[in-house]
């Protein structure tokens, strides 16, 4: 499978702008029983041993050295919520997540940790401070979108689960604030495209696919550092 | 951290290497920069010029419009890829930079009329000339070796074409239990690590589909980059037996430790004081002569000698090294004004001679070209190279380097270089991503 993996990559390389579907793995779906089950069997995370981890996988190189992200490429993990850090890395290792080649990295240092080091990274990330916040931007085009959500395309607030000022909200909702805006583009766009099929009955993707391009951008500088 | 604090300075080092200004300073008289050669080091060259500035006028002159590229093409010969995965075009960067292409030889210089001409009769003037012209084998160094022997029995596949295709073939159809020889070429040459990683990859390869098959790797060098870690990666994988003078900080117990092996394994390398150095070739028998006696070959490969691309001999850019002087700071030949050499066939010092490092010379390059054009001082730049390697297809090492100007030459700075030899099996399989994703990212920011 790895090799495989590794072809792809390679093909996909030189194959310019689309990417080679990597073989599904078959997995399973969440559901919320079982996502409630598994982040509350979630190994107590060290963050000291999940800082060492950090470096010796070199989670560092692209996400920074507190995971504060170095570059447009790769979002920052510092100040994310545990149980989101955790699912993430659950979703990359069992194929949930894999909506481009970026993704590819990933899956392949997620199958070499235990749950126990994913767990101990989140604590890791968790521990940092937050790359920036998301308070009310009055006059901000997607203010109300943000704040209020749209009753007319059934958009829930962002703000009602990724919190007032977009620092996360409970078990695995991410906080957004201060992320890489390209970065936040790039997953609410594959949200949108169904590309990406990570969340819990499409409880995030439902939100993003009456999203135009303009408004994405828009949340994105939003939330953006 | 040593890796982290290292990143930081890449970045820096990249930063202040492509540092370049948009502002056009050229509205009224577009100047022209003619590119000789569009591989690696030119095709780099013409995009970070017109991202320097869109205004000035770039055209690249080149032999073959579809590029063959070299950099990974070891890959071809386990079927990892194909040869139509070597493939790179131009349309990106004609369609995106607005690059003009002029697929033609190069077939003479005036350097004080700044004038260039080609074999299909064009006459082009230039304000600057940027000259990328890689390497050429010299076959004949080798008693009993030429072109067409490389051509059609024991190819050289360094520069990847039909010689690669052949090599391949030839290696899937060697009889089980054959000797496959690879012989290494002496310093400076294209792609340190290449020979190295070429034999590690097909011991691979053999392990599954001839597992009695050899491969020996003759050289007339003692050492070689990335020396240590590519023997200890030939310990675990191959049962290479490490001599006893690279054994120094390898570990000898915990999770991966360097083994002495009973029975020698498939991959044997001969160092040039051990006779590894190759007298001459036997081309019908497909046997070579070394300074310690003969040895037959199944499938032989023969990387020989190398120099300056020939297009720099015929502009008369090459001194008696067979390569190019440059003044370091701005990669101008001190040969002939006006024109700048880099890549493989320009003198870089401490540089090795790879793909990365034509691609950071070329943005070098290009900016010391602007600030000539604009009549302003050039800052001294910084380089970076990072050479990777496999010693098997999830099994990936590096060199990495950041270099500065010190008296007027290219010098290392001092800092972590490789993989350490106590890296974790983690570390190791991450090596052979990030060469994987090096190999598609790269193609871009030359290509596209």
């Amino acid at each position: 499978m790895k090799k495989h993996l590794l072809l792809i990559l390679l093909l996909s390389a030189l194959g310019g702008q689309a990417f080679a579907e990597p073989a599904r793995e078959t997995a399973q779906a969440w559901t919320p029983v079982r996502l409630h089950a598994v982040l509350a069997a979630m190994p107590q995370g060290d963050a000291v041993r999940g800082e060492k981890l950090h470096g010796q996988l070199f989670c560092a190189s692209c996400h920074g050295e507190r995971g504060e992200s170095l570059s447009r490429h790769w979002p920052a993990l510092s100040g994310q919520r545990a149980p989101y850090t955790y699912k993430m890395l659950l979703d990359y290792r069992d194929g949930l997540r894999h909506e481009d080649a970026r993704a590819e990295m990933m899956v392949v240092l997620a199958r070499m940790m235990t749950e126990q080091d994913m767990a101990d990274v989140a604590a890791f990330y968790a521990a940092q401070p937050l790359p920036g916040s998301a308070p009310l931007k009055k006059g901000h085009p997607v203010n109300d979108l943000v704040r209020r959500g749209d009753p007319q395309r059934l958009i829930t607030p962002c703000a009602s689960c990724h919190g007032v000022e977009g620092q996360g909200g409970r078990n695995e909702t991410p906080s957004l604030a201060g992320q890489r805006p390209e970065y936040l583009v790039r997953t609410l766009r594959a949200f949108r495209d169904n590309v990406r099929h990570n969340d819990v009955h499409q409880g995030m993707a439902q939100f993003a696919w009456d999203l135009t391009d303009e408004e994405i951008q828009a949340l994105a500088e939003y939330y953006a550092r | 951290m040593q890796r982290r604090d290292f990143l930081k300075a890449l970045g820096t080092g990249a930063m202040l290497a492509t540092g370049l200004s948009v502002r056009s300073v050229f509205a009224n008289a577009a100047p022209h920069v003619v590119i000789v050669g569009g591989g690696v080091g030119g095709a780099t060259a013409a995009k970070y010029l017109k991202f320097a500035d869109p205004n000035i006028r770039v055209t690249v002159i080149e032999k073959n419009p579809v590029y063959i590229r070299p950099y990974g093409s070891s890959e071809v010969l386990n079927d990892h890829i194909g040869m139509q995965d070597l493939e790179v075009r131009y349309d990106r960067l004609r369609e995106r930079y607005g690059i003009e292409f002029l697929f033609d030889t190069v077939t003479g210089v005036d350097p004080h009329a700044r004038t260039v001409r080609t074999a299909g009769g064009v006459q082009l003037n230039y304000d600057r000339m940027i000259v990328s012209p890689g390497i050429q084998l010299l076959y004949e160094r080798i008693e009993g070796y030429s072109a067409s022997v490389a051509e059609s029995r024991i190819p050289s596949a360094w520069i990847a074409g039909n010689q690669t295709r052949l090599l391949r073939d030839q290696l899937h159809a060697m009889r089980p239990g054959g000797t496959f020889v690879i012989v290494a070429p002496p310093n400076p040459y294209r792609c340190p690590p290449g020979p190295y990683e070429r034999g590690a990859l097909m011991a691979e390869w053999f392990k599954v589909h001839n597992p009695t098959a050899k491969v020996i790797i003759l050289d007339s060098k003692d050492s070689f980059v990335p020396g240590p870690s590519m023997l200890l990666g030939w310990n675990r994988l191959y049962g290479y037996n490490v001599p006893e003078r690279f054994r120094e900080g390898m570990p000898t117990d915990g999770e991966w430790p360097m083994k002495i092996h009973e029975e020698p394994g498939m991959l044997d390398w001969v160092a040039g004081r051990d006779g590894g150095r190759v007298l001459s070739v036997d081309a019908a028998n497909l046997s070579v002569e070394t300074e310690a006696g003969r040895i037959e070959a199944d499938v032989l490969n023969i990387v020989p000698p190398m120099v300056a691309g020939k297009v720099a001999f015929e502009l008369d850019l090459v001194d008696e090294t067979g390569y190019c002087p440059i003044d370091r700071r701005t990669h101008e030949s001190t040969r002939h004004p006006g024109i700048h050499v880099i890549g493989d066939a320009c003198v870089a010092d401490a540089m090795p001679k790879s793909g990365f490092s034509a691609n950071t010379q070329a943005k070098v390059a290009a900016r010391a070209v602007v600030d000539l054009l604009a009549g302003r001082d050039t800052q001294a730049p910084l380089w970076e190279n990072t050479c990777y390697a496999l010693a098997g297809s999830e099994y990936g090492l590096y060199v990495a380097d950041i270099f500065r100007l010190v008296d007027g030459r290219i010098a290392r700075t001092e800092g972590p270089r490789f993989l350490p030899l106590d890296a974790s099996r983690a570390q190791i399989r991450i090596g052979a991503l990030y060469q994987q994703n090096w190999m598609r990212t790269f193609t871009d920011d030359c290509f596209a």
